[in-house]
């Protein structure tokens, strides 16, 4: 079962690991890159790089070591369609006998989705492709070049983030199988609607979603509206919740959530 | 005290919320005053509640055998917070009043095990803002039976007489002119902060810092960690509150004073609605259920709120005590 940490250098990363990369903190450096990149070598994975090499976090072409792929894509506008070049790079790896992928893609504002919603669901998708390809997948994200409630948002959906004094989110919502998502931390007002973006994100594409709860301490009265706005944002969604702690459970029920017509069902 | 009239069955019921306090000594009081209340009740066809302590319970069973429209609900799951006891009212009258049929309850307060006097002032509260809660109820009515058998305590009485427009006397009620009528209660000052307390101010982005001042205080202090968690919710809530409709910050305090545990928060909001926390909030309402849930998560929630002076709000936990 993955669970979501904090990893202090890239030397940390396991397979199926989806890592939040503050790329010009000062806790990592393009050295850093480059173990990671180097260890993909002593590992046995073979290295993806999204975007051209030079503006994947500072690693320059000559770095990327042979037989690793660029998926240098400009013109492709379509960001499932980056994602499904990814797909097929990791069953090419499995064919050729490496080990896994390991994947660096560095987020730029200018390429990103429209809307936060957009890059939330695109998250949630590589990481449902790091759960289940085993793929290693780290996101680079320029704080610099990035709204602070974008990189809120961005954070709570990778269950990993990288740096010894990174700011761990207050919740993360990451995948644990197919159409099952686990939520880790605290839900309350100030991340509410980071949590009603990722939940509108799980059900875009599946209009029935299991979540589970068993490392959620807190849900507030924001996150149970943000919880149940998500659900009816779409017709016909269904999201079944288990896991939940006592007190999740009776404050889900004292809030009168617990009833016929609400499209969340709170089980044990 | 004016007399008005007997108590009226139904089909003759005075247009308004009649809530009449009833003192009475000893058991056999406390039966004429009661059972003549609920035959009156059944003669008009109405429902009765019956939320009074064991023993009277016990009694009035004894008296009534079977009778099927008189029902006994358990006040004990409510807990010790009085600011969960309307939307109880509410629950048991609209149960047992099957519609538009008239409901008369009687409810006795356990006074005697009041925990303190945070306890005893909320529970008077209680029985003053029932009036309001219950303003437009015109098929409601309810009897407090009030044991008066303490003759060195007759403060309490005079207090509690001030929470009810009626007053229940040898089968009539009478107007109370001690009633009070104001639209503001007359709370009693709350005490200081027990020495020694913590303090942390607070705004946005400082819930976690909240939730984890509280736990350490509440851990030192030897609060359970079932209740911890509750308090944790409660907390949040509160502080949200603050950040949201205070002034975008406030100041937390947390104390253990005898057997309770502490914490106070104070912002520049102004609490209008003297309900607020206290009905049950429907399915599709957006907000409103913080303060709902920290009276239903804590053992007593005192609330204080002027224009002037802005919100104090004091969440109260029990703290269990090592048998010697």
């Amino acid at each position: 079962m993955r669970a979501a940490r904090t990893l202090a250098t890239f030397d940390d990363v396991e397979l199926g690991d989806h890592i939040c990369w503050h790329a010009d903190s000062a806790a990592t450096s393009p050295a850093d890159v480059l173990a990671y990149v180097a260890d993909g070598a002593l590992y046995g994975d073979k290295i993806v790089v999204v975007g051209s090499a030079g503006a994947a976090s500072g690693l320059a072409r000559d770095d990327v070591p042979s037989a690793s792929v660029i998926l240098d894509l400009p013109r492709v506008a379509d960001p499932d369609s980056v994602l499904a070049a990814v797909r097929r790079e990791a069953r090419t790896a499995a064919r050729e006998g490496y080990r896994s992928v390991r994947v660096l893609t560095e987020r730029m504002p200018a390429a990103a989705p429209s809307g936060t919603e957009e890059l939330v669901a695109q998250e949630l998708k590589l990481d449902e492709f790091a759960s289940e390809s085993n793929a290693i997948v780290v996101c680079a994200f320029r704080p610099s070049q990035w709204d602070a409630p974008t990189l809120e948002h961005v954070a709570c959906v990778h269950p990993h983030e990288m740096g010894i004094r990174a700011e761990r989110p207050a919740f993360r919502m990451y995948s644990t199988g197919a159409d099952i998502w686990s939520v880790d931390g605290v839900i309350d007002s100030e991340c509410a609607d980071a949590f009603n973006a990722a939940v509108r994100a799980a059900i875009q594409c599946s209009p029935r979603v299991k979540m589970r709860f068993d490392a959620l301490d807190i849900l507030d009265a924001a996150g149970m509206h943000a919880l149940v706005d998500a659900a009816r944002h779409l017709p016909d969604r269904r999201i079944v919740v288990e896991g939940a702690n006592e007190t999740v459970r009776l404050c889900w029920e004292l809030a009168g959530y617990a009833t016929a017509g609400i499209p969340v069902v709170m089980s044990a | 005290m004016t007399a008005i009239s007997p108590s009226h069955p139904s089909g003759q019921a005075e247009p308004s919320f009649r809530h009449e306090l009833y003192p009475y000594r000893g058991d056999a009081q406390f039966l004429s005053g009661t059972l003549g209340y609920i035959h009156e009740a059944l003669e008009g066809d109405e429902a009765v509640v019956v939320a009074v302590p064991p023993d009277k319970a016990s009694l009035l069973r004894s008296e009534l055998a079977d009778e099927p429209a008189v029902a006994f609900v358990d006040t004990t799951r409510l807990g010790p917070n009085p600011g969960r006891f309307v939307s109880a009212w509410v629950d048991w009258m609209n149960e047992h009043g099957e519609g538009d049929r008239p409901v008369r309850g009687i409810g006795e307060t356990a006074w005697r095990e009041a925990r303190n006097a945070a306890h005893l002032s909320e529970l008077r509260y209680h029985e003053w803002l029932l009036n309001k809660a219950f303003a437009r109820s015109s098929t409601w009515s309810m009897l407090c039976p009030y044991d008066d058998a303490d003759e060195d305590d007759r403060s309490t009485l005079r207090s509690l007489s001030r929470c009810h427009p009626l007053i229940h006397r040898d089968g009539h009620h009478v107007r109370n002119e001690d009633y009070r009528t104001a639209e503001e209660y007359p709370f009693e000052a709350l005490q200081p902060p027990c020495d020694p307390f913590q303090e942390l101010s607070y705004t946005h982005g400082d819930l976690p810092a909240i939730r984890s001042k509280v736990a350490q205080c509440a851990s030192d202090a030897g609060v359970p960690d079932d209740q911890q968690r509750k308090l944790a919710v409660a907390v949040t809530e509160i502080a949200t509150n603050s950040i949201r409709h205070g002034g975008g910050r406030g100041t937390l305090r947390t104390w253990a004073q005898d057997a309770t545990f502490l914490c106070e928060f104070r912002d520049a909001g102004y609490i209008a609605d003297v309900m607020a926390g206290r009905t049950r909030p429907t399915t599709e309402q957006i907000g409103g259920r913080g303060l709902w849930l920290a009276h239903q998560l804590c053992d007593l929630v005192e609330i204080r709120s002027t224009r002037d002076q802005g919100t104090t709000i004091r969440l109260h936990v029990g703290i269990p005590q090592r048998s010697s």
